[in-house]
Parts: structure tokens; sequence; C-alpha cells
């Protein structure tokens, strides 16, 4: 369970930087933290003790075409339902990170624009 | 492989928590970063090659995103009212109670979800699709609906970031530190990263890696690109107005393999290109065009977002 818990733990920390107003960069990245926390529920819930990566190869072709032929076991993977899951979740969270930033961009931008220019000060 | 996986699960919490309290964007950027690649580990001693590179690719184009979109500004935190630590206690502690009381409907560590039989879901998904990722196979054949939502949210999400900036001059000047062999050094890695992510927009459906993740690959090569030698270079490769319109065109396309599926008279995303021969790249059929307007659309899309950012009046590159 101990993996579970570290996502849960990144889960927290990306809560906390959303939620303790200390700037919008840090909210950005705790969506981006809370995404990856999900992402990795997902494979390690697809994971099997034992088990291979989901790809083909023409070895593991012929060797699990036999053994489903003869009915005995044949390597175990680790389910890829999950890992496609764990991969769109990744992918919408970047989409997240682009609006967000688009949006604190504008908002800076019309901050500037309000005060009649750019600022100097430069904390980044 | 437990102690590979415990100590990056480590990495990764210590630079969460530390990119959740470093006080300049840029650090907390490069943490966040760190972390994102200590996922990319995790998920890798999981058996998840294909997310772990998603997540390396999406860690470094985020980073990316946050240093341009905070260049310029200055300290945004709000002061707290004396409420607000009892709200966040509140948020964070109800965060960790709903996840942990979830972790007892996920299965055991190790068992997987289903307890059934994979093997034979291997061995019918890869003879039906002809593609050897199974992951693939999921994304753009078995959940293609999904898969091409996925896709699209991201299209509209930078096709939104892009108009909501009007174009104007890019701003980025290459960084001083930029010696003759340090950017001797630079295109080299870069010219690397975009050769990885055709490999994988290309071929991802016979090995590791997928068209996410290889779209993801190329954006994050092309906004180094921008990072390191300024925009006008980065606009020399693709610029915004026609990555924007390559974005729209595949994301088009995309829509277009699966109507192809429901206008021969079967159902959307059917399989109107029969598999091939295995392991040869036009093999999977269809699946090999979903995934390569999948990997364009992802790819320009976020670079151009990126670089109508940095083109809005009053900012610049960092």
């Amino acid at each position: 369970m101990i993996p579970y818990l570290a996502a849960v733990i990144l889960f927290a920390v990306g809560v906390f930087a959303i939620v303790s107003g200390r700037g919008r960069h840090k909210a950005i990245i705790g969506m981006g933290l809370v995404h990856f926390a999900a992402a990795l529920v997902f494979c390690l819930a697809g994971w099997r003790t034992g088990g291979e990566p989901p790809l083909v190869t023409s070895e593991s072709w012929e060797a699990t075409s036999r053994a489903v032929a003869s009915g005995s076991e044949a390597a175990t993977i680790h389910d890829p339902t999950a890992q496609a899951m764990a991969a769109m979740v990744i992918l919408i969270g970047t989409a997240m990170t682009v609006l967000a930033a688009a949006i604190h961009s504008k908002l800076q931008t019309l901050s500037n624009d309000d005060e009649g220019g750019p600022s100097e000060e430069a904390t980044s | 492989m437990d102690y590979g996986l415990y100590a990056a699960l480590l990495i990764m919490v210590v630079s969460a928590v530390a990119a959740a309290a470093a006080k300049t964007a840029r650090s907390s950027a490069l943490w966040a970063a760190t972390a994102g690649a200590a996922v990319c580990c995790a998920m890798s001693l999981a058996g998840a090659p294909g997310p772990a590179m998603l997540a390396l690719a999406s860690a470094a184009a985020g980073g990316g995103f946050i240093l341009r979109a905070s260049a310029g500004s200055r300290d945004d935190a709000p002061s707290l009212s004396r409420t607000m630590p009892i709200a966040m206690g509140l948020a964070v502690a109800g965060a960790v109670a709903f996840s942990t009381l979830a972790l007892g409907e996920l299965p055991q560590l190790g068992d997987g979800p289903s307890g059934g039989a994979p093997n034979v879901n291997a061995q019918l998904a890869f003879g039906q699709t002809g593609a050897a990722n199974l992951v693939a196979s999921v994304v753009f054949d078995f959940r293609a609906f999904d898969g091409m939502c996925a896709v699209a949210i991201v299209a509209a999400a930078c096709c939104g970031a892009m108009w909501l900036f009007r174009p104007g001059n890019a701003a980025g000047a290459p960084s001083s530190f930029l010696t003759p062999a340090r950017a001797a050094m630079a295109w080299m890695v870069i010219a690397a990263a975009i050769l990885a992510s055709a490999h994988m927009i290309l071929w991802g459906h016979l090995r590791a890696g997928g068209a996410f993740a290889g779209g993801v690959t190329l954006a994050a090569a092309l906004i180094a690109t921008a990072r390191t030698f300024g925009d006008e270079t980065a606009e020399r490769l693709v610029c915004l107005r026609r990555s924007r319109a390559v974005t729209v065109l595949a994301t088009g396309a995309l829509v277009l393999v699966g109507l192809a599926g429901a206008g021969s008279g079967y159902v959307f995303f059917s399989r109107v290109i029969p598999p091939g021969p295995h392991f040869a790249v036009p093999g999977a059929g269809t699946i090999f065009w979903a995934s390569l307007a999948s990997g364009v659309a992802i790819a320009l899309g976020l670079y151009g977002a990126y670089l109508a950012i940095g083109a809005a009046p009053g900012k610049g590159s960092t």
C-alpha cells in the first residue's frame, strides 16, 4: 500500500498548492501534481506481479500463441486499459496547464496595462 | 524493483513538497519537473513505459509554460485572511481522507484490476488491431472515442490560448550563457529529442511511447528551442499561424478517421482499413493514421500556445 499512499501524499501536496493562495503559478503546478497523482494510481492499479509491459514482440506473440493454443500459462502483462487511462489523464492535465498558464499570462498583461506598462520587478 | 520504486516515490514526494514551498516561479517549476521525472521513473518501474514517457515530456513542457507565463510577473500572492489557513487545512484533510477511503476500493498492489486472463486479451487485441503497443490499441481502437475526446480537449485548450492573444512580434532573445560550444550541444540535444518524438509518433503503435508521448515530446523540444535560442529561431522552424492551422487540420483529420468508419456503414472509429502484416508500420490500419493525426495536433497545439503567450504585449521570454 505504500506506493498508493505516496500517490495520496502527492495529491494532498497538489491540493495544498492550489488552495494555499501563494501565487497563480503555484496553483498551476498544484493542478499538475494532482494529475500526476491520478495517473500514478491508474498505473499502480494495473500493475501485476511478475508481469511484462503491454508490448507485443514477435517472440512474445509466438510464445503467447503457442500457450493459448495448448491451454498452458503464458507470460502475464500489465493491464493496458489502466495505462491508457493514465495517458489520457496526463494529456488532459497538460491541456489544463496550457489554458491556466495562458489565463495567468492574460491577467498579468491586463494588470500591466492598467498600471501603464509592464512591471520592472520580475520575480522569476 | 521494489527498492527502486520506493526511491522514485520518495524523490517524487520530496520534490512535490519543495515545488509547493519554493518562493520563485523558476525554482517551483524546476522542482515540479523533478517530481514529474520521478513519476516517470515510478511508472517505468510499474511496467508502464508509454505513460512514463508522456509524464516526463509533460513535466518538461509544463515547466516551460509556467516559466513563460510567469515572466515579468510580480509576486501575486494575496494576503491571507485568518480563516484561510483553516479552510486550507480542511481542504487538504478532506482530500487525504477521500483518497485514503478510495484506496480501499483499489485492487491489492500487483493483482491488476480484473484478475482475469490478460494473455488471451493481449492475443485478441493484437490480432484484431495489429498494434503491438496494446495501450495504442485501447486509445485508438477499443476506446477510440475517449482518445479522440482527449486530443480534442488539448486542441481546444491550445487554440483557446492562441486566440486569447493577438499574434504579435516574438520577443525572445537568446540566453546570454549561450557560447558556440553550448549552442552546438543544445542543438544536438534538441535534434535528438525531435528525432525521438518523430519515431514515437510514427512507430509508437508498435513500440513503447505512442502518439501522445511523441506529440508532447516534440512540443517540449520546440519549446526548448524557443527558450534556448529565442522565439525568432523557433518561429523559423514553425511559425505561430502555421502551427495554429496545422493543429485545427490535424484534429479534423482525426475526426475524419473516425467518420470514415461511420461513413462506410459501420460505427464511429471502426476499422475501415483492415490490419495488415504484423509489426509493419501501416499494419495497424486506422490506428496508424489516428496516432499520426493526434501526435501532430498535440505537438503543434502546445507549441503554438507557448509562442502565443510569449507574443502577448508586455510579455517576453524569461
